[in-house]
């Protein structure tokens, strides 16, 4: 690509756009060049020195800023939105119609109970974030809390365009000074979503917290001089990959990596399923709709279905009825599909060709496939294909859950409350009526863990009645 | 005589790396027609695809490219099937990807990988194994053909790239850990036989690795991420690589005494470049550099880096320390996926041979690039027509810069560039919220 057609994508340094063409990059995974301001990594940091701008702010002012943000961002009358959807649609694999439908959740994102929610379910008391809270323990010594703002840097994940916005929001909410590390498929939308924001006002103290800029994931001239304690309390990472094998060498005392890790999903479905025709044609929906968030990027996209039949007339039956809905248009998934990696395709034509490994329904047209296969196949599916692996029991597909499987859906929903203790213990983290993956239950927890309760710097100032802690003995006689 | 016949007969032609791609397209065609007719009936996989494809005769290289099969196709077995030993299921899956009768293999009481890969060899299907980016093994089965002729062609290699000729006065150091993969073992025992003598030859005395202890670390490696592996599993495996790693260094000290020893020798190393250059620190350290080795070591070096951190000035270094000229160093493209090495030239380009096919496609590997205009990146691709083990057309994971002009050196006919670089390799910059098991896996297994 030309010079002349590299897009621009400036930064936002506290409500400032730097706009620039110093750097050249190319988006991972389309190939196509950005043009960046050179990076100063001066203003990245605060000096310690400092108080964070948004220590003294009440949360009610915070989120009462951020709900105007979420109207604010409302596509059709947000222009910066408008331009970014066409930026994005460059950069990203996800079809343009999926990224629109994603920046039309901004303002529901950002609606108020939706943040209060994640404050009142991370902390017992929210009074810490605005204050001293003072407590006192059984022998009458009296504390005073605080959830001190933290120094973090964001590293967005490129998946999810409207991710960011979930990042700004828990930035804010901790009081947070941010770096927005922006992700080199979405080098635009952070940048758009800050810019909206300096617009209501340029001074705010939300906006004199963040930063959002481009630089090579694992490029070592940023990271190594930047990723230092003196600088940053904590490096939130949404996802895995080469870019966070990078850093976590940067990781040490002072320093912490709060990650949202790779994770894969699966389904689980009971043999009551089948009791009717209409029950199995509305559960292959529901699968259907978990395995197309995102065309299968997300994270919480299901990937394996374990179903409870021993009958492989059965099994068909539900892979057909599957199929069939995989390869339709959904709000956040296109009816075709990007197609999976020459490796995964290799894969199953070969096992296809032995003839007694994979039973394949559908074909390499981006309408989605599905695998019946007795154990589970060892690649990782993606672009819409569901591996179908028939077990005696669900409690068989317990032993498949490990620490990496994030959201499991569950057919019929009354049997989560009968596997979750086992799915937990094996590393699950959270369980669903299948089809609702993609829905949340307001202040959830993620990835097993309240996020901002591990963001904010915990300082405690303490009265201890006692004369002294630590006395002296008593001289030896 | 058939028109495969015909081209490998040129094997053996002193003119074969200097053959005008036009003068031999027709006829290279007409071997991959040949070619086809025959592997379809014996490879389970290119008849799937010839049916999927509906292609049934080539009649351009643009029809051959569905019909090529992704390196990724010889790594699509289930690991699984080797942790659980369901040979059955390995046999039948080799019998899937290759020429290989796999039916005639009696897989009753086979013990482990090693076992499963020399009852295989006994009725001539021969597996040869390549660790792969992704931690999951290529599997490649070759014929007693197969093995010959790419053992034949890297002698014929080193004599063309460098005029060196195979009449045995060498003293050749093996400097790498041997295999023992037949094909390896078998290209070992002709390089000693071409230009040196068993008995005058030293080969680094550590234990082959086996394609079965490659495996059982892989092994090791999947039983860490299902949970299933003990603590004090881990710690054995890795006081055996410690123990690994020490018997490699007390064999490269002896190496080098015998190399200080034959330094007045005409000699020819071989090696990868990381074991070369630890090599080369430690004859340096013992006092002794260039000016103590004879002006005309040659060297045969095989792979990149893979991997390995090098001081930039690496290549210099090493061939400083041993005297060796530019011209007496035999540098060859190619991958297990093939039989033939592709030699460079003094030009610094890969040639190959009227035998092989180039094909260079676009990154997805979809469709021939057009290649009127002069040399082009492409994603490599090749049919083999010396392949008899297994179907000859292979896509690789390189990016190559493709040429069919006539090289700087004078030479005509196709050549890769001297810059090669795996897609796997571009761009570490994604990051993504969905992952699986295997980034949770810490450690050398």
């Amino acid at each position: 690509m030309s010079t002349a057609t590299a897009l621009a994508a400036p930064f936002i340094i506290r409500g400032e756009l730097i706009e620039g063409n110093a750097d050249r990059h190319r988006s991972r995974d389309l190939g196509v060049d950005f043009a960046t301001p050179a990076i100063d990594l001066d203003v990245l940091v605060t000096p310690r020195q400092q108080l964070p701008p948004l220590l003294d702010v009440p949360l009610t002012e915070i989120v009462d800023f951020l709900a105007e943000t979420g109207q604010r961002l409302a596509l059709d009358a947000n222009p910066h939105m408008q331009r970014c959807l066409d930026l994005v649609a460059e950069t990203n694999p996800l079809p343009r119609r999926v990224v629109e439908n994603l920046y039309r959740t901004a303002p529901e994102l950002l609606r108020r109970d939706n943040l209060w929610a994640q404050v009142e379910s991370n902390f017992a008391d929210p009074a810490v974030l605005d204050g001293w809270v003072t407590r006192t323990d059984a022998a009458g010594n009296t504390a005073a809390i605080r959830a001190f703002p933290p120094r973090v840097v964001h590293m967005l994940a490129g998946n999810a365009p409207a991710g960011c916005i979930a990042s700004i929001a828990q930035g804010a909410l901790v009081k947070a000074v941010s770096v927005f590390k922006m992700a080199s498929s979405d080098p635009f939308t952070t940048v758009a979503v800050l810019r909206t924001m300096a617009e209501i006002n340029p001074k705010h103290p939300v906006v004199q917290s963040m930063s959002a800029v481009y630089w090579a994931g694992g490029d070592e001239s940023v990271e190594r001089t930047i990723y230092r304690p003196q600088y940053f309390d904590k490096i939130v990472a949404w996802g895995g990959g080469p870019a966070i094998d990078n850093v976590i060498k940067y990781l040490g005392p002072g320093i912490q990596l709060v990650s949202f890790d790779p994770k894969s999903s699966i389904s689980m479905i009971g043999r009551e399923a089948f009791d009717s025709e209409g029950i199995l044609a509305d559960v292959a929906e529901r699968v259907a709709a978990d395995t197309c968030v995102f065309n299968q990027e997300a994270c919480l996209a299901s990937r394996f279905v374990f179903l409870e039949t021993a009958d492989r007339g059965q099994a068909r039956r539900f892979c057909t009825q599957l199929l069939a809905r995989l390869g339709v248009d959904r709000t956040f998934g296109s009816a075709v599909a990007p197609l999976p990696s020459a490796d995964i395709r290799d894969e199953i034509e070969v096992m296809g060709a032995m003839g007694d490994e994979l039973e394949v329904f559908g074909r390499f047209d981006g309408r989605g496939m599905v695998l019946l296969s007795d154990e589970p196949v060892e690649f990782h599916p993606s672009n819409k294909i569901s591996n179908v692996v028939m077990v005696g029991s669900l409690d068989d597909a317990v032993r498949h859950v490990n620490v990496a499987t994030q959201t499991i859906g569950m057919y019929p929903y009354e049997r989560k409350t009968q596997l979750r203790d086992a799915l937990a213990s094996a590393g699950g983290q959270r369980v669903c009526r299948v089809g609702t993956a993609n829905g949340h239950v307001a202040g959830g927890p993620h990835d097993a863990m309240y996020p901002l309760a591990r963001l904010v710097h915990w300082m405690g100032d303490d009265d201890v009645l006692g004369a002294d802690a630590n006395p002296v003995l008593p001289a030896q006689l | 005589m058939s028109a495969v016949d015909q081209l490998l007969a040129l094997q053996h032609d002193p003119g074969r790396y200097d053959i005008a791609p036009s003068d031999v397209q027709a006829l290279q065609i007409e071997a991959v027609n040949e070619r086809f007719a025959e592997r379809i009936d014996q490879i389970p996989l290119l008849r799937n695809r010839s049916q999927s494809a509906e292609i049934t005769t080539v009649t351009e290289a643009e029809d051959l490219v569905p019909l090529l099969f992704a390196h990724g196709a010889y790594k699509s077995y289930a690991q699984n099937w080797l942790a659980d030993g369901r040979w059955d299921r390995m046999a039948k899956w080799v019998g899937t990807v290759s020429t290989c009768d796999s039916s005639r293999v009696d897989v009753d009481g086979i013990g482990g990988l090693d076992d499963f890969v020399d009852r295989m060899g006994s009725v001539g299907c021969y597996l040869t194994c390549s660790s792969g980016t992704t931690g999951k093994p290529a599997m490649i089965a070759c014929s007693e053909s197969d093995l010959e002729v790419a053992s034949r062609a890297n002698v014929t290699g080193l004599t063309w790239a460098t005029g060196i000729p195979a009449d045995g006065s060498r003293k050749l150091f093996g400097l790498g850990p041997r295999t023992r993969v037949e094909r390896n073992e078998r290209t070992r025992i002709a390089l000693v036989e071409a230009f040196s003598t068993e008995a005058d030859s030293y080969q680094l005395p550590v234990a082959p690795i086996s394609v079965g202890s490659i495996m059982a670390m892989i092994d090791l490696r999947h039983r860490i991420a299902d949970g299933a592996a003990n603590p004090s599993e881990l710690a054995e495996f890795e006081t055996t690589s410690a123990a690994r790693q020490s018997e490699m260094e007390t064999a490269i000290a002896g190496a080098i005494d015998e190399l200080v020893a034959a330094r007045d020798r005409k000699l020819l190393l071989t090696g990868m470049f990381a074991s070369l250059f630890q090599v080369a620190q430690d004859v340096r350290a013992k006092g002794f550099s260039g000016k103590d080795f004879r002006a005309d070591t040659a060297l045969l070096v095989a792979g990149g880096l893979k991997g390995a951190a090098l001081p930039p000035d690496y290549r210099e270094f090493i061939f400083d320390t041993f005297n060796i000229a530019d011209e007496r160093v035999y540098h060859f493209y190619t991958m297990q996926e093939l039989n033939t090495p592709f030699p460079k030239c003094p030009g610094g380009r890969y040639h190959l041979p009227p035998w092989v096919l180039l094909l260079p496609l676009d990154e997805p590997g979809e469709k021939l690039v057009d290649t009127t205009a002069g040399p082009i990146q492409a994603r490599g691709a090749f049919f083999d027509l010396s392949l008899d083990g297994r179907w000859g057309g292979v896509i690789s994971g390189d990016r190559i810069d493709a040429d069919f002009g006539v090289c700087g050196c004078g030479h005509q006919g196709p050549t890769v560039g001297p810059d090669i670089t795996r897609y796997a390799d571009l761009g570490g910059d994604k990051i993504t919220c969905s992952g699986t098991i295997d980034a949770y896996v810490r450690g050398e297994a």
